[in-house]
């Protein structure tokens, strides 16, 4: 529904935005991610309309917007400090949209009256019609921008970081709202986001952004579970990082690497991510609740079989630390020049602090990435 | 404790001689000029004579437009600035604010010499083979207004600029967002929100222009008075105090009146709260 063909943004001799290609589904709730400077606003507002793109076109619905004023676009925004207008009430900031439209679509103050009423109701403010925006809390603010957006009944709701000024409990009940609302009014929600999580739990797909160019578009379980670049990897969750040199082994669809752990030379496989590799230098990626963690020399041949033939990986250390968690616990393990291991694992046998350990984790559960790609 | 000298002071330069404005105003005035300590009302009559209130009517006319015209371009000029980046921006708050680092007498004399009969302004004119009237700007309404008007200009251009600094520019982002056009943007949105500095830079413009003599005087020639010249003539040349001090005591009740209209708009606090 909502295209963007080749858009490249400079500020001066600075790029932004590189060549960046994304196809947008209606009554889609997407989400773009990554870290501040990465232009993940600056595309929100090239949709919006309140910046232009040095090159590449926006197409909605098969038509071209990017040439448009901004009020000329279906689109509406919710921005990141709200921008309510301190000069008027909450009923005012949200009539604002339509009695600007008035002229053109003939909205009778009576139509405006009801369209209100039903968005106040919506977010849960209608007693607080007659306030100034200055006597709001944060999420009140929020709820009242979502709705003067809203009520333009636009085709795309843009949200730019609607969520991080407020704390983290308000922040949760927002998030669950946010979503309910989306669902229930079926419009495509395009956020804004430098949080993970909230990118994971609100969104259906998920962009990552780096350095101006977009790094993976998938759903938040794929993203997680199936990083195309190490950059995603080390975005999306926590990793435990390993060193090594591809090695020429038959244990496809895997791919073998040499690693070194205290002066013994050592093999891991894993699933080789991005682009294919024979040789050369590699990381490896595994996720802390991926790991096992048994006593040296406790783990069954069972534990250690991954398939009928496959080895699961084996890496020993030294159990540094152990944080009790209920169900779970964090745990960290020396693994000498490998570096200190974060576990996250049920434990087994009463493991002590000062106990040699053995980590354990299957091929399919280590991404490897070529080490270029990394910086 | 910490507001004594202050007060001192404010009492001593101050209120001390507005107070003496206001005891001369009501005396009555020696036969070779000086004061008769006795209480005289009859010039406080005089005062308001055809002539006079029509140099009145026209000071108030010469003050509220240079005061709405400074206001208006400030205006602009502080949103243009705001929206430029750092460097140039300094350049041009510099450029703006740098004619009143001059004394206003030199200021006032460089119009005067600007348009004057060898100044570049005829010269433009005249290589042009436009014809003029050499003595047209000599003394003239409009150089006067100019005069007044670029003295004026950086009083409305700095209270307008640090509230625009301190202006939410997102603000007119969601405007044009929910489908406002400029001219709506800037009365529905910016104006409104400024509406506490726009009224202040007026009344900071309007209150001693209202008194203006100087300039009207070296750029007017003999052609127009204004309450600032009539007081000072009456004061200087007539040697008629109690006349100049009812008139000073008039222009001071007229400013105070203007302050409290314009220094305290009416309704809910129109500053931003962030």
């Amino acid at each position: 529904m909502l295209e963007i063909n080749n858009i490249t943004k400079q500020h001066g001799n600075q790029t932004t935005l590189r060549n960046v290609q994304l196809k947008i589904e209606e009554g889609e709730f997407f989400s773009l991610l990554g870290p501040s400077g990465c232009g993940k606003t600056t595309l929100l507002r090239l949709l919006a309309g309140t910046e232009t793109a040095s090159s590449g076109e926006v197409l909605f619905r098969g038509k071209r917007i990017d040439d448009l004023n901004p009020q000329e676009r279906p689109f509406n925004m919710v921005f990141q400090s709200y921008a309510l207008f301190p000069h008027l009430s909450i009923y005012d900031n949200i009539a604002f949209g339509l009695r600007i439209k008035s002229r053109k679509n003939k909205f009778s103050e009576s139509e405006i009256d009801k369209k209100v009423e039903a968005m106040l109701a919506m977010v849960h403010l209608e007693k607080y019609a007659e306030r100034m925006p200055g006597t709001l809390s944060g999420g009140q603010c929020q709820r009242v921008a979502l709705a003067r957006a809203l009520v333009n009944e636009p085709k795309v709701l843009l949200l730019d970081e609607p969520l991080s000024a407020l704390d983290a409990k308000m922040r949760e009940v927002m998030q669950r709202d946010l979503r309910a609302l989306q669902q229930k009014l079926g419009i495509t929600f395009i956020f804004v986001t430098h949080d993970q999580e909230e990118a994971l739990i609100l969104s259906d797909r998920i962009a990552v952004m780096n350095q101006g160019r977009i790094e993976q578009v998938c759903h938040p379980r794929e993203m997680y579970e199936s990083p195309q670049s190490a950059y995603v990897a080390r975005f999306i969750g926590s990793n435990n990082e390993i060193p090594g040199t591809l090695v020429e082994d038959t244990a496809a669809p895997f791919v073998t690497l040499q690693i070194e752990t205290s002066g013994v030379q050592q093999r891991v496989r894993g699933q080789m991510q991005g682009g294919s590799l024979n040789q050369g230098q590699v990381m490896a990626f595994v996720r802390p609740e991926k790991i096992d963690i048994f006593k040296n020399g406790a783990a069954t041949t069972e534990d250690l079989q991954w398939t009928q033939g496959v080895q699961k990986n084996r890496i020993l250390g030294i159990l540094t630390n152990l944080v009790f968690r209920g169900q779970f616990n964090d745990a960290h393990v020396d693994c000498g020049n490998l570096g200190v291991f974060k576990v996250i694992a049920r434990l087994q046998n009463n493991l002590e602090i000062g106990d040699d350990v053995e980590l354990v984790f299957a091929p399919v559960d280590t991404f490897v990435f070529a080490v270029n790609e990394i910086e | 404790m910490l507001a004594v000298p202050a007060l001192i002071w404010l009492t001593a330069f101050l209120l001390g001689p507005m107070l003496l404005v206001l005891v001369v105003a009501f005396l009555k005035k020696g036969t070779y000029g000086g004061l008769l300590w006795e209480l005289d009302f009859t010039h406080w009559t005089q005062i308001f004579n055809d002539s006079y209130l029509k140099i009145m009517f026209l000071s108030f006319v010469q003050a509220f437009a240079t005061a709405s015209l400074t206001v208006a371009i400030g205006f602009l000029l502080a949103w243009s600035c705001s929206t430029l980046s750092g460097g140039s921006r300094k350049w041009a708050i510099g450029l703006i604010a740098l004619p009143s680092f001059l004394n206003l007498i030199v200021r006032i004399y460089a119009i005067k010499l600007f348009v004057g009969f060898e100044g570049p302004l005829q010269g433009l004119l005249r290589f042009l083979r436009i014809p003029f009237d050499e003595f047209y700007f000599s003394s003239n309404q409009s150089v006067v207004f100019w005069g007044m008007f670029s003295s004026y200009l950086p009083f409305a251009f700095l209270p307008l600029y640090a509230a625009m600094e301190k202006f939410d520019f997102s603000l007119i982002e969601a405007a044009r967002d929910l489908g406002a056009n400029t001219v709506q943007t800037v009365f529905q949105v910016l104006i409104p929100n400024l509406k506490r500095a726009l009224m202040g830079a007026f009344v900071l413009v309007f209150i001693p222009s209202l008194g203006e003599f100087i300039i009207p005087d070296l750029l007017g020639g003999a052609k127009q008075m204004y309450l600032g010249n009539l007081i000072s003539e009456q004061v200087l040349r007539a040697r008629n105090w109690p006349t100049g001090a009812a008139l000073a005591v008039l222009l001071i009740s007229a400013m105070l009146i203007f302050y409290f209209l314009g220094a305290r708009p009416n309704g809910p606090s129109s500053e931003p709260r962030r």
